[in-house]
């Protein structure tokens, strides 16, 4: 089986090589590209046809939530909302929820411990492989 | 490793400075109208990355900081603030201490400390530090929407398709009456559309379609109904970011008593999963919970009840989130969420259909939220500490291993907590049950107890105790006193956070005699942890101002959780469980006697002999002889029962004792990772049968053991990756730590696929040792040549590496883990990989053996390593081949003192001379024999073994020590080494065997 194949979007470097590090840290995800902004997501997911898109909320030039509107609609791919903003609740999570988001989780934390794959990283290896349909890890 | 974290800090420093740059340029710019909308938006996501890239990066001050400017500005931007005067002032401010805490951090790679003013300004401005967890600020106003698709005119033409085949569509609603030409039609109208949405590339729209063909050929209305309220929804965002209408509200309209009918169906099934919430507890039932609050979501979103449906996401979302829900507060939750669903059944019904009371819902949200906050902060609070986070907090990082999930959760609220201090009282429980009782009860009352451990101090197991009291050093030690006025056995010692603190407030000694009890001489240095321990003597003087320990790291806004209760486990104190343990120990001891009595042989050679001597005489002697014997055979009937009876319990006691052997493997992988980063390697480390449960002084015991063969196999088993690559393995190596339980044994399992042991390595090795001959050395097969490296001082490193070259060689590790009574193995191949299976069993605390003694001295030699015992009359000892030797069952069996084997002064004769039995045990190392001769065989025994004194380990053979029930010290002997021992006195004796003839 092929392996699934995962969009990043995140306006923030950091942020990209953080969670770009985790998800490669899973040899059974295939991390295909990351983008910047909103836009740039929209152009990547139709030439990329990822499975799953990684998708911030805060960002400038088009926000998560306007990207999540346009991928219900154009793209089959799951979409997990890594965000500090949509929290259980906060109306950001509720709209994430209502345009079809699979899973919300924090933004990664703590990357200074070396365990950095194996603690919040964690977190999003699951959810990509929950949402990938692969069996989870113990 | 190292690089990416490099990586990660330039990033950080060149993200942070644009941001820096945006804020001061967006909150100076003259030109920029006050509260323009933009400017707020874009000030808020600058504010809003920064605490992104701080938290990333551990760096708490900054988050702070950041977080509060950017609840600020989400109050700006939600209306309720403006951006202006004290508001733009305490955002420069904030911009500036996140500017001096980003160099410091660039800097020193370290957090520093926020300015307590500062943030309490910013707490003025935002309302409060949980003001925007309070308070979500609207989303921001929608900008004109991108454009769905390029091709204008496709998009225009198929919206309105879309708008006219609505109607068409709902017909299939009415499957039963519908014939077959009216199903043609919709399934044609399904079609087009889909085919419209394949060719404009809407994906999950045409899926819509394809599934609603499916359930209409299905014949399924309930699948019908859920692709037309999917169709519902999907075709309003059609007609938002199209700007047309694009049907979606004639459809609602066409749906809306099917709606109605859904709604009612979805809130029943919700509240009957809701009813229990045992139930939502499993997964699947909370899956489908969710789900159905999704549909129900949905289902509100069409009939217009936006209050509702937000409402219904945020209970999916905390079910989803099954973590929590073990957390005490989750049942009156999910009651009064489950009593909303039961008013919206209700509401919804009514005609017009009414939404939920807006401030209910805002409310039940809230504390939905914080529920979520409480569990996952008591989740987070319970995750291990570092070593580093230890040492910052005045404690020994040795401690690691003695802090529970539990006790790390304890820890942290105590050191969160200005009005405690840490506190650690080492206190000996032994001697004085008034003591014991009165300081178990002043720990459940006058502190918080964190943890303990025991501590081997001038030959006794004291117990050292973790505590939290406030900072009043006077009264606890009254209340020490109190217990114990001699104050000889009760010690207490403050831990101080740092240097400089303890430098401030240790005040000048103040004499304490009780404290004489104790020399500072007889207590074994501590594992020196950054900060210098205070000696016991000073320890108890008063810090001169009570200040708190340590301020926490960063004070969360989140509040601290209570932790969570576990249902059905008692937890009892660790001392509790030791002192029932010691109690079973005696009556396991005392069991060892009665066998002993029981089956003395004298008993049994004085029936003998009296039977002899009756012979065919009176018969009513033979009667009470005969009653006598019966008695006998009574009696070992009862002890064997007994025996059975109390192995039993003793198994059922180590229950007591046993602990998930994760909380000995989950201290590796940072210790995998940091290696791994300071040798350039990329290791993938995989942790499994964490589950498996072992007896907790062995979790101890096995650390350095296990973190030596972990640190060996990085240091010299994982390759470079470009070493990796070049011997076309992947660049990435893999170490494993597992743990199997096969009945009563433990296996561990350590395998790396670096490079493997190199057996000519090895074999040469041990020949310049001189541990084997250079011509046997090539008869060996390489399994043989491989055990040489559990040899004594045994080392193929060739150079000494910062890691594993100052540790302990596998000799070492093989000697703890035989202490243990387990043995290790090693599976070895070159290019491939080595594997080292430690066999272990489930309890090291408890081993049988036997006892016998030599002079005064009572000794214990593992009964797994003794065949038989048997007696040898002086003439049966024999010289063969320049050894002395007996016969036994018609083979060589080598002899030798038990004395002269372990050095111990011998007395009388040898070989032996005279009348009378010698007795020899028989010693086995896999198949090989060899005979100890004894002066006394005492009994079989259980031993509760005891940490032996550090002096004591070292010495060879020895084991550990335990004490026998009338106080004596019995000396555990080391079953393989005294085979080595003995071996070796063999060959000895035999060169004086050979001087002598």
């Amino acid at each position: 089986m092929a392996k699934p194949t995962i969009l990043l979007v995140d306006d923030s470097v950091l942020m990209r090589t953080i969670i770009g590090d985790i998800v490669r840290s899973d040899e059974d995800l295939d991390l295909v590209g990351a983008a910047e902004n909103g836009k740039v997501a929209l152009e990547m997911v139709k030439t990329l046809k990822p499975d799953i898109v990684l998708l911030d909320i805060e960002m400038p030039e088009m926000s998560g939530l306007e990207v999540m509107e346009h991928l219900s609609l154009t793209s089959r791919a799951k979409v997990i909302i890594i965000s500090s903003v949509a929290q259980v609740g906060s109306p950001e999570a509720n709209e994430a929820r209502a345009l079809g988001a699979v899973e919300i989780i924090a933004k990664p934390s703590g990357t200074m411990s070396l365990d950095l794959a194996h603690k919040k990283g964690h977190d999003i290896v699951v959810a990509i492989r929950r949402a990938a349909g692969l069996p989870l890890r113990s | 490793m190292s690089e990416l974290i490099e990586t990660l800090w330039r990033q950080f420093g060149v993200e942070a400075g644009e941001h820096f740059d945006a804020i001061e340029r967006l909150l100076s710019d003259p030109s920029g109208e006050a509260g323009g909308a933009e400017r707020v938006a874009a000030l808020f996501r600058s504010f809003h990355s920064l605490k992104g890239a701080a938290r990333a990066m551990d760096l708490f001050a900054m988050e702070a900081v950041a977080h509060r400017a950017e609840t600020i500005l989400g109050r700006v931007r939600g209306g309720t603030l403006t951006l202006a005067g004290p508001v733009a002032d305490g955002l420069l401010e904030a911009l500036d201490a996140l500017r001096g805490l980003a160099e410091l951090a660039e800097r020193e790679r370290k957090d520093g400390k926020a300015d307590a003013d500062l943030l309490a300004r910013l707490d003025a401005l935002g309302g409060g530090p949980d003001g925007a967890a309070a308070k979500p600020v609207p989303a921001q106003p929608a900008p004109p929407p991108a454009k769905l698709h390029d091709n204008d005119k496709l998009l225009v033409r198929f919206v309105g398709l879309l708008h006219d085949g609505m109607a068409t569509l709902t017909r299939a609603l009415d499957l039963s009456v519908l014939d077959e030409e009216g199903f043609r039609s919709v399934d044609d109208t399904a079609e087009r559309l889909e085919i419209a949405c394949e060719r404009l590339n809407f994906l999950p729209f045409a899926d819509v379609f394809r599934r609603f063909r499916a359930g209409m050929s299905d014949r399924d209305p309930d699948a019908i109904l859920r692709e037309l309220q999917a169709l519902t929804l999907a075709s309003a965002r059609v007609g938002r970011l199209s700007g047309r209408d694009a049907g979606s509200a004639i459809l609602a309209t066409l749906l809306a008593d099917h709606n109605a009918q859904a709604l009612a169906r979805g809130t029943n099934r919700c509240l009957e999963l809701m009813a229990d919430p045992a139930q939502v507890h499993g997964e699947s039932a909370g899956e489908e919970l969710a789900g159905q609050l999704d549909r129900l979501a949905a289902t509100l979103d069409i009939l217009s009840l936006p209050r509702a449906a937000a409402l219904m996401r945020v209970v999916g979302d905390v079910v989803r989130r099954a973590a929590p829900l073990t957390h005490a507060d989750w049942p009156g939750l999910l009651a009064d969420s489950r009593a909303m669903v039961a008013r919206l059944s209700h509401q919804a019904t009514l005609d017009p259909p009414e939404d939920l009371d807006s401030d209910a819902c805002a409310a039940l949200e809230d504390r939905l939220r914080r529920f979520v906050d409480a569990a996952s902060a008591a989740a987070e609070s319970r995750r291990p500490f570092t070593a580093e986070e230890l040492t910052a907090f005045g404690l020994d990082s040795g401690l690691l291993r003695f802090l529970s999930p539990d006790s790390a959760a304890d820890l942290r609220a105590a050191v969160a907590d200005p009005t405690l201090s840490l506190y650690e009282v080492t206190a000996f429980l032994e001697s004085s049950a008034e003591v014991a009782s009165g300081f178990v009860a002043w720990l459940g009352s006058a502190v918080r107890a964190i943890t303990n451990w025991p501590e081997f101090i001038d030959g006794k197991t004291w117990l050292r105790v973790l505590v939290a009291a406030p900072p009043d050093v006077a009264t606890l030690q009254a209340g020490l006193r109190a217990i114990n006025p001699a104050g000889d056995l009760l010690h207490l010692r403050r831990c101080a956070p740092d240097l400089e603190d303890h430098a401030e407030e240790t005040p000048p000694e103040r004499e304490e005699p009780a404290t004489d009890a104790l020399p500072a001489t007889l207590t074994p240095a501590p594992p020196a942890p950054a900060a210098p321990m205070v000696p016991p003597s000073s320890s108890i003087a008063a810090p001169a101002s009570p200040t708190p320990v340590v301020q926490p790291p960063a004070a969360p806004s989140a509040a601290r959780a209570p932790a969570p209760t576990s249902g059905g486990v008692l937890r009892v104190p660790g001392e509790v469980v030791d002192r029932f343990m010691s109690r079973i120990d005696g009556m396991v001891l005392l069991s060892g006697e009665l066998n002993a009595t029981a089956n003395d042989l004298r008993l049994e050679q004085a029936l003998a002999a009296l039977t002899d001597r009756l012979g065919a005489g009176d018969p009513a002697l033979r009667a009470v002889q005969e009653a006598v014997e019966h008695h006998r055979r009574a009696l070992l009937d009862l002890d064997a029962q007994l025996s059975r009876s109390v192995d039993r319990l003793r198994e059922s006691a180590l229950d007591l004792r046993v602990v998930p052997i994760d909380t000995l493997f989950s201290q590796f992988p940072r210790v995998v990772r940091e290696l791994a980063r300071v040798q350039g390697k990329t290791v993938r480390f995989l942790v499994d049968g964490g589950d498996v449960r072992i007896d907790k002084s062995m979790v101890e015991t096995l650390y350095d053991p296990l973190m030596h063969m972990v640190r060996n196999a990085i240091d010299h088993g994982v390759e470079s990756p470009a070493d990796r690559e070049a011997a076309g393995k992947p660049g990435q190596a893999t170490l494993s730590l597992r743990a199997v339980q096969r009945n009563s044994r433990v296996v561990v399992e350590i395998a790396d696929d670096g490079r493997g042991i190199a057996t000519e390595a090895v074999r040469a090795k041990a020949v310049r040792s001189g541990l084997i001959g250079e011509e046997d050395s090539h008869r060996l097969p390489p399994d043989a040549l491989h055990d040489f490296i559990f040899a004594s001082g045994f080392s193929t490193a060739e150079a000494v590496t910062e890691t594993s070259g100052r540790g302990v060689g596998m000799d070492v590790v093989r000697n703890a883990i035989t202490r243990l009574g387990g043995s290790i193995a090693i599976r070895t191949r070159e290019g491939v990989g080595t594997a080292f299976a430690i066999d272990l069993p489930l309890s090291a605390a408890i081993v049988r053996t036997l006892l016998v003694q030599i002079g005064d001295q009572v000794l214990a030699i593992p009964d797994r390593c003794v065949e038989e015992v048997c007696g040898f009359t002086a003439d049966a000892f024999r010289v063969v081949s320049g050894r002395w030797t007996v016969l036994r069952r018609n083979r060589i069996l080598p002899v030798v003192r038990l004395a002269d084997a372990l050095g111990f002064p011998a007395d009388g004769p040898w070989p032996p001379q005279g009348e009378g039995q010698r007795l020899i045990v028989v010693l086995r190392q896999g198949d090989r024999r060899i005979g100890l001769e004894i002066d006394t065989l005492l009994r079989r025994g259980d031993l509760f073994v005891r940490e032996s004194h550090p002096g004591l380990a070292d010495v060879p053979g020895v084991g550990g020590v335990s004490l026998l029930n009338d106080g004596r010290i019995v000396i555990i002997l080391d079953g393989d080494e005294l085979y080595r021992l003995a071996a070796a006195a063999q060959r000895q004796s035999a060169e004086t065997v050979a001087a002598h003839l």
